[in-house]
């Protein structure tokens, strides 16, 4: 069953569409266009049955053993020790027949990717708690063989019993939260969604050619009470649709801390899961924004080893961001802690940055606008001038933006804080940097300051127009931090 | 992951080592030839093209190639300006349990790399390089790569040895 509606989706649902307009278009004969739809159904079939009847996988002796190919043959063998992090995706194609999508992420062997298109579910999880819980698989004596014929009796023999004990489901939405944060959403991310809608509605008035009605319209009042019920409208339409997608997307949003790890399960048709461990998160972000503050919720984003970091690690991909929209301040902190591992992290922010940075933009600012005004004056006379404006905007901006950044580092941790309307925290630690750089524009050296990054698996964390001293300070002390400390930071 | 040996007492900011700024090591000068030389075998090339296109293009607009082939020459040779410059703050310094390296003349740059998070190391060397016996060493962690452009073969060598065996040690300590 599944491999059919697999065949069907791996044509493409885009392909069938252009196929539907061929025909309507051009409509050659169309017994013709049918047996050549049918052939290649049939082949996609043909090639979805042999790859599937060729594709088993097994765990034995702690390995994960892939073997795939219709013509020539794969052999993937991963240590289970080197799986990272194990995700579960569920599509709504999937949810009809009671399957999932496994990917495994694995670190020290290049081409080890693993992906498997379609799993029952059981397995799958077991396989994520067996990744998780090494120490458990090595302990299982017994060769645990799965194959496609034989899933069912395996997925018991192979879940271990003792991850399950020790989880705790750290955060949890409940529908109420759901609604809360659609609302909070700004309105037009919602609209995006349509954008596609959009396209096909002009196309398809381009081709039937709709009758436009004849109402003539005094163009006076139409812009007194259209518009502005255009704009209301609008908002509300954005708003449902956030609501909407926030309900597919967060269902039972739950993050469970796991025995060595933590696991993000979420959605309504489509189901995920991630799970990552612990190590693993490189970067914790906070973000408020102004209307998010109003229901005192914020969004955390623990951010994993990136795809490019993990390439260079010699790993091939890299654990996506665990992202928990909607954190209560207890969540948040909670979040934070086990992130932390055991770290204090940075309690006080209260560095600032110089405030140059407001002379220096609002100077580039300045720059841009009077050679687009000159630039501008030979097309548009005066009109350009309005760009005028922006240099008081840039200024205010900045201003309010360089007063109220702070940054703070502490003896395992560095922090930034950067706020405008609403603020956006990330905070590190300082033993996961892999490599700091201090830097100095010549603007900044003018003035003995200096911007410093800490570069790290995930990303970077860079403070920019402090002071040239406290760069280096900072600098030395999370060199320090990550010399001596000699925990995996990955 | 818990540690019994493991202590996170707050340490004295002031008795931290220190990478200092007069500890750099400059590198070979020769570099400064080799970039030159690089900078003049683009011109040579611009102006190849440039020629072509005059020779073979028919009824050509010559100012258009002119102005593009003068842009191409005045970009190089500010570039090879900022070089004659920059190459006296091109300096590397290595410590015990890390590398640095800094550069730059508009944007002066420290980057610096501990040794227990360098996945490999590279030579590179091309053929003007070798000619005046200069190589250039990628240093790559799960970030960036730091390249140390200019440092004699015997140097580079030796520094690829160093952190290679730097990483190998303290990845075995762990």
């Amino acid at each position: 069953m599944f491999l059919v509606l697999q065949a069907v989706r791996s044509i493409g649902i885009l392909q069938i569409v252009f196929g539907i307009g061929f025909i309507l278009s051009r409509s050659p004969s169309l017994p013709a266009v049918l047996i050549g739809a049918t052939v290649l159904v049939l082949i996609a079939l043909v090639i979805s049955l042999l790859s599937w009847w060729r594709y088993t996988f097994s765990v034995q002796e702690g390995e994960l053993r892939v073997e795939n190919g219709v013509l020539s043959k794969n052999r993937l063998v991963i240590p289970l020790d080197r799986v990272q992090g194990v995700s579960i995706q569920q599509k709504f194609l999937h949810r009809l027949v009671g399957l999932v999508e496994v990917t495994a992420d694995t670190a020290g062997a290049a081409l080890a990717e693993f992906n498997l298109a379609a799993v029952k579910r059981p397995i799958a999880e077991a396989l994520q708690v067996a990744a998780a819980d090494q120490r458990a698989v090595a302990t299982t004596a017994e060769p645990a063989t799965l194959a496609n014929g034989a899933v069912d009796a395996v997925a018991e023999a192979f879940t271990p019993p003792v991850a399950e004990e020790s989880e705790r489901v750290v955060v949890k939405r409940t529908p109420r939260d759901i609604v809360k944060l659609g609302l909070t959403t700004f309105p037009l991310a919602g609209l995006a969604l349509l954008g596609p809608l959009v396209a096909v509605a002009l196309e398809f008035e381009d081709r039937v050619d709709i009758p436009t009605p004849d109402v003539v319209v005094d163009p006076g009042i139409w812009l007194v009470w259209a518009v502005p019920l255009a704009v209301i409208a609008v908002v509300i339409l954005g708003l449902t649709l956030n609501v909407a997608q926030s309900f597919l997307r967060l269902w039972d949003l739950t993050i469970t801390r796991t025995a060595s790890g933590l696991r993000r399960n979420a959605g309504l048709l489509s189901k995920s899961s991630t799970a990552s461990s612990i190590p693993r998160i490189q970067i914790v972000r906070v973000r408020q924004s102004w209307s998010s503050r109003v229901v005192n919720m914020a969004d955390v984003t623990l951010v994993g080893v990136n795809r490019l970091s993990a390439a260079a690690a010699g790993g091939a991909i890299g654990v996506g961001p665990i992202s928990v929209p909607g954190c209560s301040e207890a969540d948040v902190s909670a979040l934070r802690e086990i992130a932390l591992d055991g770290a204090l992290g940075v309690t006080s922010l209260e560095r600032t940055v110089s405030s140059a940075i407001v002379f220096k933009e609002t100077r580039n600012t300045t720059v841009v606008v009077i050679l687009s005004i000159v630039g501008l004056w030979f097309i548009a006379a005066w009109w350009p001038l309005l760009l005028l404006i922006l240099i008081p905007w840039r200024w205010g901006v900045v201003r309010r933006q360089a007063r109220l950044r702070r940054w703070g580092i502490s003896h395992d941790a560095v922090a930034d804080r950067q706020q405008f309307i609403g603020w956006t925290s990330s905070e590190t630690l300082l033993r996961k940097i892999n490599s700091v750089t201090v830097h100095q524009s010549l603007f900044e050296r003018k003035r003995d300051l200096a911007t410093i990054s800490f570069v790290l698996a995930g990303g970077v964390v860079s403070i920019g127009m402090i002071p040239f001293e406290q760069a280096k300070a900072a600098r030395d002390r999370a060199l320090y931090v990550a010399e001596t400390d000699r925990r995996a930071f990955m | 992951m818990a540690d019994a040996s493991f202590t996170n007492d707050p340490i004295d900011v002031s008795t931290l080592p220190q990478l200092m700024d007069e500890d750099f090591v400059p590198i070979d000068p020769n570099f400064l030839r080799v970039s030159i030389i690089g900078h003049v075998l683009f011109l040579v090339i611009v102006a190849g093209i440039a020629a072509a296109v005059l020779v073979l293009v028919p009824d050509p607009d010559t100012r258009i190639v002119y102005a593009i082939a003068g842009g191409f020459v005045a970009l190089t040779l500010i570039s090879a300006a900022l070089k004659v410059i920059e190459v006296r703050n091109i300096a590397y310094q290595v410590r015990e349990h890390d590398l640095s390296y800094r550069n730059g003349v508009i944007v002066k740059r420290v980057q610096t790399v501990p040794f227990v998070r360098v996945q490999h190391a590279r030579m590179r060397q091309g053929p003007v390089q070798r000619l005046f016996n200069l190589a250039t060493l990628s240093i790559n962690s799960a970030g960036p790569d730091i390249a140390i452009t200019g440092l004699n073969t015997e140097a580079a060598t030796a520094l690829r040895a160093l952190v290679v065996e730097r990483a190998g040690d303290l990845v075995e300590e762990q």
